[in-house]
């Protein structure tokens, strides 16, 4: 996958990191099961500290996208394992997310470009 | 003579400005005074007359530059020689910096009154793919040459007696030569790939081949310095040749001739990205913000220490970590002190003369770089002619006016000189292994040294009978 890390954003670059993880399990450019940087390259790539990388690879942990192995490192968690979890408060943001867009203007047709972005590809 | 070898260097120093002014240019990278730009951009009637002010500016520095050389010629007197050659650096120095840092403000105006935009704003690109990548299986092929390239050039060590202090400074350096060679491969066999197209085989594929290129160039640039220190070795013991033409050859191998392999490989790097750039749309990233004049790169948000350049080749130092400002600051220091620290050191040697002190025992002569103590028991003879010959220097200062230090006198081998040239006499002290050379700045002052030595020489004899 392609991180791209912006200086200029207001987002924390541990919260683009952790988002764009995210994205890219979505669209399979991670696969379940395959292996992240060790934390010390990526820190090194991208030209950051580690602890900021460390903090993301633990957002991600936490919220059951990654399991940490200590001889293995990060890696991606099993879609099945991930499908178990609870879900409302996706649904309760989403919705949040959706007014705001509708709002603002963004059409069902953007949307649906999006969606199908995301979903298009998956097997399930 | 020495004042043509400044002149010839000062040449090289308004050639390498040169040099440095045809990057502030680069159409094939688009970039204008370090400042990335569309490629449309070049036919903008505001940059267009940007360019051609810019033109007028640099014809001004370079006729200058040249011209302002030539004055060094008509000093005689050495002190002033340097001093002008310092003087010219210093201020032509400032006035390229200063084309450059206009250049570069104004070139960013433009961009951002046009809306100009080339790749994400201060953004970096990571493959993650590039990034998992196990480097310690990469061992580069050369890179056990290191140590049997140092060993090739031995034979050529055996020539010289090995307990001289040069040689033993020059296989000091020659090790330090392999052991730079070592950290160089290593740092490049860890340097983060760079994303250019997204595609990570296309991308993997141009980053080994860069690296291996790079650590080739370190090997061969590794060899030829390591044979450029045995001439500099063989000019300094004299066994090269005339000093004058050590100089130039020392010049020509030290700044021009490494420089065309790094132009050869900066050429080709543009040729790949513009090729590339044909094929498909790259990643870019705009980071003209970090980027203080065009010259200094300053960016705390990476660790990053060392970054490519955007005028001229190889690499600039990121100001805004901790190491890269130590670097910075001790470049800086290093420069001034030596430049500074050899001015103050030539000029008080050409406005204080050597002096002898005298004691019972021994004469004492004192210069500002070099001293002897001679015991009046080691002479065995004194004698004296009227000019030193031919000489070579194997560490001190010739001038036109006087020679001091080491010298290798013909005729008379190993030698220690004090001599104005002007003077018509000059004293020769024969001691066992060695050869004192000393002159006061007129006849009589030199003979009274003469008449003083011959006392001292009979008090001591007499001493010695009593």
């Amino acid at each position: 996958m392609l991180l791209k890390i912006s200086f200029e954003s207001p987002t924390p670059i541990y919260q683009q990191i952790r988002d764009q993880i995210i994205l890219a399990m979505a669209k399979e450019a991670l696969l379940p099961g395959e292996n992240l940087p060790t934390v010390r390259q990526l820190a090194k790539d991208i030209g950051v500290n580690p602890m900021t990388i460390n903090k993301a690879y633990n957002l991600l942990k936490d919220e059951g996208y990654v399991v940490i192995d200590r001889r293995q490192g990060a890696r991606i968690q099993d879609a099945g394992l991930l499908k178990n979890e609870k879900t409302e408060y996706l649904i309760e943001a989403l919705e949040l997310i959706l007014s705001e867009a509708k709002l603002k203007g963004v059409t069902k047709e953007e949307l649906s470009k999006v969606i199908l972005r995301i979903y298009g590809k998956r097997r399930d | 003579m020495v004042t043509w070898i400044m002149w010839g260097t000062l040449l090289v120093i308004w050639f390498s400005f040169l040099f440095i002014l045809s990057f502030l240019i680069d159409k094939r990278r688009r970039m204008l005074f370090g400042v990335t730009v569309p490629s449309d951009c070049m036919e903008d009637p505001e940059v267009l007359e940007f360019i051609n002010r810019y033109q007028k500016r640099k014809k001004r520095f370079t006729m200058l530059g040249l011209i302002f050389t030539f004055p060094i010629i008509y000093f005689d007197n050495f002190a002033w020689v340097y001093s002008y050659f310092n003087v010219y650096l210093v201020l032509f120095f400032v006035w390229l910096y200063w084309i450059i840092y206009q250049g570069n403000r104004q070139m960013k105006s433009i961009k951002s009154a046009q809306g100009w935009r080339v790749g994400e704003k201060q953004a970096v690109y990571v493959d993650t793919k590039l990034s998992k990548e196990d480097k310690s299986e990469k061992q580069p092929k050369l890179f056990w040459l290191i140590p049997a390239l140092f060993l090739s050039f031995e034979p050529l060590l055996s020539q010289h007696p090995l307990l001289q202090s040069a040689a033993w400074l020059m296989i000091g350096t020659s090790i330090f030569l392999c052991l730079l060679a070592v950290i160089v491969m290593i740092k490049l066999k860890r340097t983060s790939p760079k994303v250019y197209t997204g595609d990570t085989g296309t991308d993997q594929k141009i980053n080994d081949t860069w690296k291996a290129r790079w650590m080739t160039l370190t090997l061969i640039l590794t060899y030829y310095f390591i044979l450029f220190n045995n001439v500099i070795h063989r000019f300094i013991t004299g066994s090269g040749g005339d000093i004058g033409m050590g100089f130039t050859v020392v010049i020509i191998m030290g700044s021009v001739l490494p420089l065309v392999p790094l132009l050869i490989m900066h050429r080709m790097r543009v040729k790949m990205v513009e090729d590339l750039r044909q094929d498909r749309e790259l990643l870019e990233v705009d980071e003209d913000d970090y980027w203080i004049g065009g010259i200094i790169y300053y960016n705390p948000n990476v660790k990053k220490t060392f970054v490519s350049t955007r005028i001229g080749i190889g690499s600039s130092v990121n100001f805004g970590t901790t190491a890269g400002k130590w670097l910075l600051g001790g470049s800086v220091i290093l420069t001034l002190g030596l430049i500074l620290g050899s001015w103050a050191f030539v000029v008080a040697e050409e406005f204080v003369d050597p002096k002898i002190l005298w004691d019972e025992e021994a004469m004492y002569i004192q210069s500002l770089a070099y001293s002897d103590e001679i015991a009046y028991e080691s002479i065995q003879e004194v004698t004296t002619i009227e000019e030193l010959g031919n000489t070579t220097k194997t560490n001190g200062t010739a001038t036109a006016d006087y020679a001091r230090g080491s010298f290798n006198v013909r005729s008379y081998g190993k030698s220690r000189v004090y001599v104005f040239r002007e003077t018509p006499i000059i004293l020769v002290i024969h001691l066992e292994d060695l050869t004192v050379f000393y002159n006061e700045p007129t006849e009589e002052a030199t003979l009274a040294v003469l008449d003083e030595l011959h006392r001292r020489l009979e008090d001591r004899e007499d001493r010695g009978t009593e």
